[in-house]
């Protein structure tokens, strides 16, 4: 038998184009593949932080440390003990002066 | 990637997955699975809608996974062994379909991609990472086979213009 020509072929493989589609059960494995469940959120999910809102922290963050740094010690009051053996030393005006 | 616009692009791509799929592999089922996958890397993968065209990174994925498939069996890359033989169908698209999924893998994936979906000798030779010039001639070789395992089809082709009788 002749072969087709190229243009018969041509209008073969057009008019002969399988027209298969997938069950719904691929849309179904899709779809919910899709959406994540709520709880994924917590181990996959992420925030969008905006830069400016990130370089506020820090500078906040530092001058709450340096402010924290140079405050005096914070004053316990069970840390006061009698005085276990008391010198008294008497100091005259004079001396003070001198 | 939202939601709406995946959703685009899964209606627009996913008939054109699973034929691909299915031609390549022979199987629906495994065309299913294919077709899943391809989807699911758009949503987690490497896609970049500036750099790739939406369809040719799907086939692309495609492409990739029924090779995959076949080589995790450890069986040597020749899907053409799964596929039925083209045996006098009197449905025209079944012959076609047929006459194609019995020519060698890569021979059926030029005509494939060439004359189904449209992809230039460029474009494929991109996807399939070889010289276009090579797809060329494959394709050439495929068209000479369908050219003579087709005949016998000859009738449904009408008038000089090539309508379907």
């Amino acid at each position: 038998m002749e072969p087709l020509r190229d243009d018969e072929l041509d209008v073969l493989l057009r008019e002969g184009e399988p027209r298969w589609r997938p069950s719904a059960m691929l849309d179904r494995r899709v779809r919910g593949a899709r959406r994540p469940r709520p709880w994924e959120w917590l181990w996959r999910g992420s925030v969008r932080v905006p830069v400016p809102v990130i370089l506020g922290l820090l500078v906040a963050l530092l001058w709450w440390q340096r402010a924290r740094g140079t405050a005096p010690a914070e004053i316990d009051m069970n840390q006061f003990r009698p005085v276990e053996q008391l010198e008294i030393k008497l100091i005259r005006s004079g001396d003070a002066q001198r | 990637m939202d939601e709406s616009e995946f959703e685009d692009i899964y209606r627009a791509h996913r008939d054109s997955v699973y034929r691909y799929a299915r031609m390549l592999t022979g199987s629906p089922e495994a065309a299913e699975d294919i077709a899943h996958e391809c989807f699911l890397a758009l949503v987690k993968g490497s896609f970049q809608a500036g750099r790739d065209g939406v369809r040719a990174y799907l086939l692309g994925t495609a492409r990739r996974q029924a090779f995959k498939r076949y080589r995790g069996l450890e069986r040597e890359v020749e899907l053409v062994d799964v596929v039925a033989a083209p045996s006098g169908e009197s449905d025209l698209p079944a012959a076609v379909a047929a006459a194609v999924a019995a020519l060698p893998p890569l021979q059926r994936e030029a005509v494939l991609l060439f004359s189904w979906e449209g992809f230039s000798l460029e474009e494929i030779a991109e996807m399939t990472g070889v010289e276009a010039g090579t797809i060329k001639s494959r394709l050439a070789r495929a068209r000479e086979t369908l050219r003579r395992t087709l005949a016998p089809y000859r009738a449904y082709v009408g008038g000089p213009n090539g309508t379907v009788a």
